[in-house]
């Protein structure tokens, strides 16, 4: 078979032909982008507006008018579904986004400077990975209010440390190599060096940490707002949706109220959860495909 | 060995004084007055005011911080707003049903886990690898609380196997074997939910372990050696792995805590994750501040605990 | 001189297969040899030639995953391809022990050394308890490990790579067995310490009579221990002889390439170093004809066409050349 050797391909092209192998991440890439095409294309695809109230249609089950019934002020639930996808999809890749920027920061502050500046730091963040994620984040929620700003904060605020320590680990072992000292001898200032060389270096690893962490925040947004402390009415969100079912007259009897908003849930983080791992492998260099 | 002991404790400290500002931090934010709750309101205006003065009330930061901590120390973590107890005691009264329902999910998920994890390292891309990995991936991305529900509609509502909420049934009165055994049935699905989770990230990882492991040159040697398969992977790899295993346990308490908080909450399990969810919606500030506290401490201890372990595991350790 | 009888080792066309489909790559292709009893034969190439895959097979440690073993394998009248995992189990670490190159990560970190060793004690010949002890005692003393008694209750990490490497060696010999292969068990040491492992072999083999497969790329090494040598390229044996006789009169261009870049590293810098052009051949690279003659400087036409043969051009002497056949080369 006449392939282009493997030894000639750039990279990038590497990682995407062992990713493309992986019939599992390709099917997460696959429904991800769908359901974030989808969501956003809600204010057309969806039928009815997402806080249409029909109070002649209250707890419908699925209908030819309704597909996914309606909720209990009439609202129809497939286009609230839709909406719910862009605050909860959302919410994971901004969540995501602020974590990155704490943890990138202060994880190659630490891998860098090394000694009583990585010391403090690692401190910091032993001591907030000793906080259960739910028991701290319900306790500032119950402080702060629940807003969706404010679940994008908890979420940030909370988790940054996992890439912190990624990137600070990365860091370290590559400050020692050779050519650190070479950047040196041209004469890049430090903060040069830590953005411009040593943390393209770092890429892989954040990449796929930060599609794992995107799966992390859908899913810590859904339970936080199933618990009435994220998201709140009239805004849409699949975790939102959920809490009707705490009711067991809904749980017993109602199930489009909740069953699809969960299985959107189960899915997407699914999805991107195939397409991480996935993302691991292609980028290990020993990964043979 | 005695020095990594003394090391690993005085780090623990200086770490347990972290969690104690960030926690002291949030009980300065909380609004109203955190003092209130102690204030018996049938006290004289001088009685009132000698108390807040001996709780520091009127004292800078660094000195409320102190007093702040020593009377935790102490044990003294405030009186509920809601329930009008000391706070140490609602957590302790609730903190055993949690224990059991933790440490039957660990149970059951470490089982499951390092059993099938062990075995897929052995049988890559046999079927039941395929359907491991499925199934793992599906525990890392389903919402606990759905999976809970899901369960209890099923088992508890449509085919009613089992008992939809509760540690016990309400309005029997039973005992010994009798009692044993409802909470029993009232156990399984809640414990089923976390167990089946912790035993989705423990299979993968030991899995992976346990492959990284069979490529090394002393599996090769141990094999040269003329030992069988069976004492190949269950002796020579096995206990290599001992460490990585113990590693991700005590990095899963934090999260089996969190996930035990969503779990009581849906099956209504009488245990301190459901009454933090409790306390949050009462905003009972000096409740929610003292259960924060403890798990704090609790996975912070547990921290500790595995790292002895790997000392006691691994001879490497001993002499660092 | 029968050697069918003599041999305690006997390899006939010998084929190994790595990777499936596409990727199907021959690793080792067709060679005999024959391991008289009591005698060491060195097995000589660069690193990529097959010669640890040929210990690995006889081993039977190749994995059935990814590899495919033709040809026969007789120890001692026994076909050994042919045996279930659980009767080469059997074999191995009893009548057939291996020592390995990288001392350092071949023992188990999580094991004392007194276990690991008496682990084959008990797996083969059940001895146990305080006589497994004492005789794992006796087998550290007679590698020449001092303070035995000591050791016997150390962890590997406690242990510097030498030392490692005569607990491997006291573990292979634990048994006794009647057939040791060394796999470039010098490579990973200082030169000082090289010697002694070294003389620790050589007394060993004397003492019990152990027949031997030495592997190196070294030529200095397999002077001092192989009593017959056999020079392995890209998976085939070039030349075939006895060690003696090989460095007197090397006659495959391979083999005199290696003599050369040797010698002329031992130069006091007059003469320029001397090394092989080219690099060794990936066994994905497969061209028509000798493997070697695109390195060779003797290569003539039908060198690139047609493979030659193993053959016997001097009593007890087999090369695998088309120049050396015809009497052709003159080397200067």
């Amino acid at each position: 078979m006449a392939a282009t050797p493997l030894k000639s391909l750039a990279p990038g092209q590497l990682t995407w032909r062992k990713l493309r192998s992986n019939i599992l991440a390709m099917f997460g890439l696959v429904i991800l982008l769908s359901f974030m095409l989808i969501t956003l294309l809600a204010p057309v695809l969806a039928p009815y507006g997402r806080d249409t109230i029909d109070m002649a249609r209250v707890d419908q089950p699925p209908s030819a008018e309704h597909l996914l019934g309606t909720d209990e002020l009439g609202r129809d639930v497939l286009s609230r579904l839709l909406y719910g996808g862009q605050v909860s999809m959302g919410v994971g890749v901004a969540a995501t986004f602020f974590q990155l920027i704490i943890g990138v920061t202060l994880g190659s502050i630490a891998g860098y400077y090394g000694s009583r500046v990585d010391s403090t730091i690692m401190w910091v963040t032993d001591v907030i990975m000793c906080f259960p994620f739910f028991v701290i984040a319900i306790s500032m929620a119950a402080l702060l209010g629940p807003s969706v700003w404010n679940v994008i904060l908890i979420i940030g605020i909370l988790e940054w440390t996992a890439v912190a320590r990624i990137v600070r680990g990365r860091i370290l072992s590559l400050r020692s190599l050779e050519f650190v000292e070479a950047a040196k001898a041209l004469g890049l200032s430090r903060w040069e060096i830590i953005t411009r060389h040593l943390i393209p270096n770092t890429m892989g690893p954040i990449i796929v940490y930060a599609t794992l962490s995107v799966a992390q925040g859908i899913l810590a947004e859904a339970s936080l707002s199933f618990l009435g402390l994220g998201v709140m009415q009239p805004q849409a969100s699949w975790g939102g949706m959920m809490a009707a079912a705490q009711k067991m007259r809904v749980l017993q009897n109602e199930w489009w109220l909740w069953i699809p908003a969960g299985s959107m849930v189960l899915t997407t983080v699914l999805s991107i959860n195939f397409l991480g791992d996935g993302l691991r492998d292609a980028l290990d260099p020993q990964y043979k495909y | 060995m005695l020095a990594y002991i003394v090391k690993r404790l005085l780090q623990s400290i200086i770490t347990m004084l972290g969690i104690s500002v960030i926690i002291f931090a949030l009980v300065n934010l909380i609004p109203g007055n955190p003092y209130a709750s102690m204030i018996d309101l049938s006290m004289s205006p001088e009685q009132v005011d000698a108390l807040l003065r001996q709780l520091g009330y009127y004292d800078p930061l660094t000195v409320k911080y102190v007093k702040w901590l020593g009377r935790m120390l102490q044990g003294d973590m405030g009186v509920s707003i809601f329930y009008k107890e000391p706070v140490a005691a609602i957590i302790m009264s609730r903190l055993g049903n949690t224990a059991l329902l933790a440490v039957a999910a660990i149970l059951i998920g470490s089982m499951i886990g390092i059993v099938t994890g062990i075995f897929t390292s052995r049988h890559r891309k046999s079927l039941i690898d395929y359907l491991t990995t499925i199934f793992a991936f599906l525990g890392l991305s389903i919402p606990t609380f759905f999976f809970g529900m899901l369960l209890i509609k099923v088992f508890g509502v449509d085919l009613k196997w089992l008992p939809v909420s509760g540690k016990s049934t309400i309005g029997v009165t039973l005992s010994g074997m009798d009692y044993a055994w409802d909470v029993m049935k009232h156990l399984v699905m809640p414990a089923m939910v976390l167990g089946l989770m912790h035993a989705a990230a423990l299979m993968r990882y030991t899995r992976s372990s346990m492959l990284e492991i069979q490529q090394q040159d002393y599996i090769r040697t141990a094999r040269a050696k003329g030992l069988g398969e069976r004492a190949v992977i269950y002796k020579h790899a096995l206990k290599n792995a001992l460490n990585p295993i113990i590693t991700i346990l005590s990095l899963k308490v934090p999260a089996l805590l969190s996930g035990a908080l969503l779990t009581e909450t849906v099956f209504v399990w009488p245990g301190v994750g459901r009454l933090n969810y409790e306390a949050v919606l009462h905003r009972d500030y000096p409740l929610i501040m003292g259960i924060v506290m403890v798990l704090a401490l609790f996975t912070l201890l547990s921290n500790l605990i595995a790292d002895m372990l790997y000392a006691a595991v691994d001879p490497r350790i001993k002499y660092d | 001189m029968n050697t069918e009888v003599d041999a305690i080792l006997r390899i006939e066309e010998l084929v190994v297969h790595f990777g499936r489909r596409e990727e199907r790559i021959a690793v080792i292709n067709g060679i005999n040899l024959n391991l008289k009893k009591g005698r060491v034969l060195g097995l000589v190439g660069e690193s990529g030639c097959g010669k640890s895959v040929t210990s690995l097979a006889i081993m039977g440690l190749l994995s059935p995953d990814d590899s495919e073993v033709e040809g026969k394998i007789i120890f001692d009248g026994q076909e050994l391809t042919c045996l279930s995992q659980e009767k080469m189990g059997q074999i191995r670490g009893n009548s057939i022990a291996m020592v390995f190159q990288e001392p350092m990560t071949s023992l188990n970190p999580v094991f004392t050394i007194g276990y690991q060793i008496g682990e084959v004690l008990s797996l083969h010949q059940g001895i146990t308890g305080e006589e497994n002890r004492q005789h794992c005692i006796e087998l550290l003393r007679s590698v020449n490990i001092p303070d035995s008694e000591r050791i016997y209750q150390y962890y590997p990490h406690k242990l510097s790579g030498g030392m490692r490497q005569r607990v491997m060696i006291a573990m292979a010999m634990a048994c006794r067995p009647k057939l040791i292969i060394a796999d470039e068990p010098t490579t990973a040491l200082d030169v000082t310490i090289q010697a002694q492992i070294l003389d620790l072999f050589k007394e060993l083999g004397e003492k019990q009579g152990t027949s031997m497969i030495f592997i190196s790329h070294d030529l200095g090494v397999i002077a001092e221990i192989a009593d017959d040598v056999a020079v392995m390229y890209a998976g085939h044996i070039m030349e075939e002889c006895t060690a003696v006789e090989l460095y007197d009169n090397p006659l495959h261009p391979y083999t005199y390439g290696l003599m050369n870049a040797r010698r002329g590293s031992s130069d006091q810098g007059k003469t320029r170093l001397y090394s092989i052009p080219g690099i060794v051949p990936s066994p994905y690279d497969v061209v028509p004809g000798c493997p070697f003659a695109p390195r060779c400087t003797r290569a003539r036409e039908v060198c690139k066409c047609e493979i030659p043969a193993l053959r016997e051009v001097k009593p007890g002497h087999k090369v695998r050349c088309w120049e050396v056949e015809n009497h052709t080369a003159t080397f200067d």
